[in-house]
């Protein structure tokens, strides 16, 4: 499909288009029918204007039949002209079809009457007005009524005596002949073979769509069930986190009972194996705990609890926590904590969480040096900033250092968590109380974690969390469909790799039409749409989905190759991408979109997502 | 000497933080399901309660309501114990009437520190 899409002429459409009006692109149909019209006239005039050419060559001096016949072909060429100022595609249409009536038969009347060299040319007549008004009922009578009337009217001249006039002898016109039969078939062989191109794309489009539509509804069918098997797997986790819970709690109770006797006792190469013992216990401990959590939060089960929080001593107890292990390592683990700042409205288990990890991982990961927690509020927001003079954090590792273990590349980034799930636990967290974390780092100099959450998170947030709530429901309901539109096969096979490998279920369209049918049948849950295209650019694709109230949920992201990206929030557009497309870029801009994977639906999806949609290309 | 009732149905977790608060200077005395820990408050009238949710049969939330319901028990602070940090949990903690909150497994010093501001002054452990 892609192939036979290549062979029509692109370049002329940017030509054609200029003269379209807005309101005929925004259907396929009309949009033929424009270019068809179009083309008949940028180029009709010129097989016209051959013949009238050729009758001044062989006739006598210009008389007021050649001006007048010369003046109605070069009135084709103000068609176009007159489609892009008045928008009035069907009386243009039916005021182009009467006058190349009149054409046909003045010529006729004029150079050699009932057996005039130019009589084939009626023939263009009905055809062209199918090409621009389709063939219906209506279309036809009134084809028919013109031809007769305008034949009519000649004939009653002809039959009052002006007889056919002779400006030239009608053994001259044998020459004429072949002119004008060779210029009509031309011209006709010219608007069929177009015809016939967008007829067979048409018909491919056609079936190529419900191929994909097809596909889609068996990935749907699949992202469903990946989803049952989810729900699944989070029962189990919350049923095994507690039988493991149970008997750790004996390993971690009992080796703290008796490392304090053993402290006691003085007993001291048993305080440290025991101490060994409670902090591994402690430490799978925290394991589970965060795994649990993860799988919560994936499962959009986690609560948030919101309540007054005393910012000042809950970062003075997080610290306290944290004075022997800072002072161990050689580490001064000072607290700012501004006095302006009283109290939050938060969830304080949580943020409590999130600030535990930061501080741990900063008193890890320093040693002989800094750790500050500073507090800040501007009314709007806090800010809990964790700075530490360690090891620091290699700037490719930055972009990943918030992504689950299992997801990042290499296994060291797991070093920079005490599980490789603490961090984008955290995150997420502070996601789930519509805040965020951030992190600066220069290798060799040290960290900064930053924690924004909401000073305010109950007032009006209630309803802000169940809209937040509600849409997340209504995009988790669309699953992880991503729709890709782009010209480009090399671009939809990349995009497709990425997006399904990472666990969304994407579907690729090679032409806006197609792509602008599939998202009104599918719904994705968002739509990357190229900014070059053929046939309708990016920019009025996004005009046409933005006005679709049904895909009025669908995240929409442009992919441009220069940053002239100023049209697209204006016109709808949540996002823009340059090329060429950046995996990480891409993966980060999704999810801060809010469009999700399925989660763990690579590996369940993986396979018939990637077969099915092997199966769909062309 | 502070006097603690201990509602856990596990042995082993009755038995550690029996003993490490034991060593923490408190009485300790012993529930191992709902209707016993209700019985115990009546005849024990301990200064405070350490509750465990997951009890079975009758789960610890009914039982810190029943004990709230009673006027001779009511005074009495109770702490509830859960494995899990839900919300859920903690609106419902609030709701039957207990003085606070902690999860499992238990956090000594977290825990002394929710025990003694239940208490009035006096009668603070050492």
């Amino acid at each position: 499909m892609i192939a036979s899409l290549r062979l029509a002429p692109f370049r002329l459409y940017a030509v054609l288009d200029w003269f379209v009006p807005e309101k005929m692109k925004e259907e396929a149909e009309s949009l033929r029918r424009a270019r068809m019209f179009l083309i008949s006239h940028l180029f009709g005039p010129f097989l016209g204007h051959t013949i009238s050419l050729y009758i001044l060559l062989i006739g006598p001096a210009p008389d007021a039949a050649w001006w007048i016949f010369f003046g109605i072909i070069t009135l084709f060429w103000a068609f176009p002209l007159a489609l892009k100022i008045t928008g009035w595609f069907v009386p243009l249409a039916l005021i182009s079809v009467q006058n190349l009536i009149f054409t046909i038969l003045w010529g006729c009347y004029h150079y050699g009457g009932m057996s005039s060299p130019l009589i084939p040319w009626v023939i263009t007549v009905p055809l062209l007005a199918f090409f621009y008004l389709g063939s219906g009922q209506g279309v036809r009578i009134f084809v028919l009524a013109i031809i007769l009337l305008n034949l009519a009217g000649f004939y009653l001249i002809y039959s009052l005596g002006h007889g056919f006039p002779t400006h030239i002898p009608l053994a001259q016109l044998s020459g004429l002949g072949i002119v004008s039969t060779v210029c009509a078939s031309v011209y006709v062989s010219m608007m069929a073979l177009y015809y016939a191109n967008i007829a067979m794309s048409q018909s491919d489009l056609e079936r190529e769509v419900k191929r994909r539509l097809e596909t889609a509804a068996q990935l749907r069918e699949a992202t469903n069930e990946a989803e049952r098997a989810n729900q699944a797997k989070s029962e189990f986790l919350a049923k095994l986190g507690h039988e493991l819970r149970t008997p750790l709690n004996a390993v971690i109770g009992y080796s703290e009972i008796m490392l304090e006797d053993a402290v006691i006792a003085e007993r001291q190469q048993q305080s440290v194996d025991l101490k060994k013992i409670h902090n591994a216990g402690n430490h799978l401990l925290k394991l589970i705990t965060d795994l649990l959590d993860l799988s919560k939060l994936e499962a959009g089960k986690m609560e948030l609890f919101v309540e007054t929080v005393d910012v000042r001593a809950l970062v003075a107890e997080v610290a306290s926590e944290y004075l022997d292990a800072a002072a161990a390592a050689g580490n001064a683990l000072t607290v700012d904590v501004d006095p302006a700042i009283a109290t939050i409205e938060g969830d304080a288990t949580k943020l409590r969480r999130a600030l535990v990890e930061l501080v741990s991982n900063a008193v890890r990961f320093t040693a002989n040096g800094t750790v500050t927690i500073t507090a800040r509020s501007d009314g709007e927001w806090l800010r809990i900033t964790v700075r530490d003079t360690g090891v620091g954090i290699e700037q490719q590792r930055l972009a990943t250092l918030f992504e689950n273990f299992e997801e990042s590349e290499d296994a060291t980034t797991s070093k920079y968590g005490e599980t490789g799930l603490g961090l984008p636990l955290s995150q997420r967290l502070c996601r789930l109380m519509r805040g965020d974390i951030a992190v600066e780092s220069t290798l060799g100099e040290g960290s900064c974690f930053t924690i924004r959450v909401p000073v305010m998170l109950r007032a009006g947030a209630a309803a802000e969390v169940d809209e937040a709530a509600a849409r997340d429901e209504r995009h988790r309901a669309r699953g992880s469909l991503v729709l890709a539109i782009d010209d480009d096969p090399a671009v939809l096979e990349l995009l497709q790799r990425i997006l399904a490998k990472e666990g969304y279920a994407p579907v690729v369209a090679a032409s806006a039409f197609e792509g602008l049918e599939l998202a009104k049948k599918l719904m994705p849950a968002l739509i990357i749409l190229d900014v070059f295209m053929p046939e309708l650019d990016g920019w009025q694709l996004l005009k046409l989905l933005r006005k679709d109230a049904a895909l009025r949920d669908s995240r929409i992201v442009m992919l441009t190759v220069d940053d002239n990206v100023k049209k697209g929030p204006a016109l709808g557009a949540d996002a823009h991408l340059v090329k060429p497309i950046d995996r990480h870029a891409l993966l980060r801009l999704i999810r801060d979109l809010g469009v999700e994977p399925s989660p763990f639906g690579t590996r369940l999806l993986d396979r018939p997502a990637i077969d099915l949609l092997e199966e769909a290309q062309i | 000497m502070t006097k603690i009732l201990l509602v856990e149905d596990n042995e082993d977790n009755r038995d550690m933080l029996g003993r490490r608060l034991s060593r923490h200077g408190f009485s300790v005395c012993f529930a191992i399901d709902g209707p016993s820990g209700v019985r115990m408050a009546h005849n024990e009238l301990p200064d405070v309660i350490l509750m465990d949710i997951a009890l079975g049969e009758m789960d610890g939330w009914e039982a810190t309501r029943l004990i709230k319901d009673d006027p001779r028990t009511t005074g009495i602070p109770v702490i509830a114990l859960t494995a899990h940090a839900l919300a859920s949990d903690r609106s419902r903690s609030v709701e039957v009437g207990c003085a606070d909150y902690d999860t499992k497994p238990v956090d000594l010093p977290r825990l002394l520190g929710k025990i003694n501001a239940c208490l009035p002054g006096g009668a603070r452990a050492a």
